[in-house]
């Protein structure tokens, strides 16, 4: 972030360090959200498939 | 390549209304599934199995697959794009997902409405209910009588509600892979801004 938006600090940097350094990780609530999102999808499979089975 | 504003408009209000559309179906659906499996009335369980197979194959898998082309078309139209935010990207599992499990849905439920067309189930043979309707002992109506009904129609409306939320809301939060496009374009950007002031100096 500090290299990509300071103009006399990004000429310390390389290219390539810049761009490692200005790109985040996902935010919280993707995480938050993924995580729950796998574990309806579990659950639904498992009900699916073994609760409905002839469905 | 970005849509102009007349065509984004129309864009966008074909894929609201699919997506409201789809959800409206779906809790219209939610409550035929609990009359059906509720009810003890014979006739009732089969009409509300072809109602379900009308209202699902007219109604709700268009809008699905309506919500899923126009909200494609909406993405790569604009400058949201498809795999830029992750609220889209979300969005769009949400959307192939639930369009999968429904159409996988739908080839069970035709088995079962031709079921339920076929005169001479065995629960139309008893008549002992309290305004006279048939009773459902056999095993015919037993099986149209499935819970799944619920399962499938009630998770894919609360999946739905989550989509509209997404779109709604819109979250923050970009993806890597965008994030190093816009880096590398900002950075060509740089080097050419600075090549004319280099060349003045």
């Amino acid at each position: 972030m500090y290299g990509a938006r300071s103009g006399v600090g990004a000429d310390t940097h390389t290219g390539a360090e810049q761009g490692r350094e200005a790109i985040t990780g996902p935010p919280r609530w993707v995480k938050v959200f993924a995580t729950i999102s796998a574990v309806v999808l579990v659950a639904f499979l498992v009900v699916r498939f073994t609760v409905f089975a002839g469905m | 390549m970005t849509m102009r504003p007349r065509l984004r408009k129309f864009v966008l209000t074909a894929h609201v209304v699919s997506s409201v559309g789809w959800l409206g179906a779906a809790a219209a659906y939610v409550v035929l599934a609990v009359l059906v499996l509720t009810t003890r009335n014979a006739q009732m369980v089969r009409a509300g199995i072809r109602m379900m197979e009308l209202a699902d194959l007219f109604v709700i898998v268009p809008l699905g697959a309506a919500s899923l082309i126009t909200g494609i078309v909406q993405s790569l139209g604009t400058t949201w794009g498809l795999f830029r935010h992750y609220w889209v990207v979300f969005k769009l599992l949400i959307n192939v997902f639930a369009l999968f499990l429904l159409v996988e849905y739908t080839k069970s439920l035709a088995g079962l409405a031709g079921r339920a067309a076929r005169p001479g189930l065995s629960g139309d043979a008893g008549f002992a209910g309290r305004a006279g309707y048939p009773v459902l002992p056999g095993a015919d109506l037993h099986m149209l009588q499935d819970p799944g009904h619920i399962v499938h129609s009630a998770g894919g409306l609360a999946v739905l509600i989550t989509a509209t939320a997404l779109a709604v809301y819109k979250p923050r939060g970009m993806t890597r892979r965008w994030q190093r496009q816009q880096l590398e374009q900002r950075r060509s950007q740089n080097e050419r801004h600075r090549v004319p002031q280099a060349q003045k100096q």
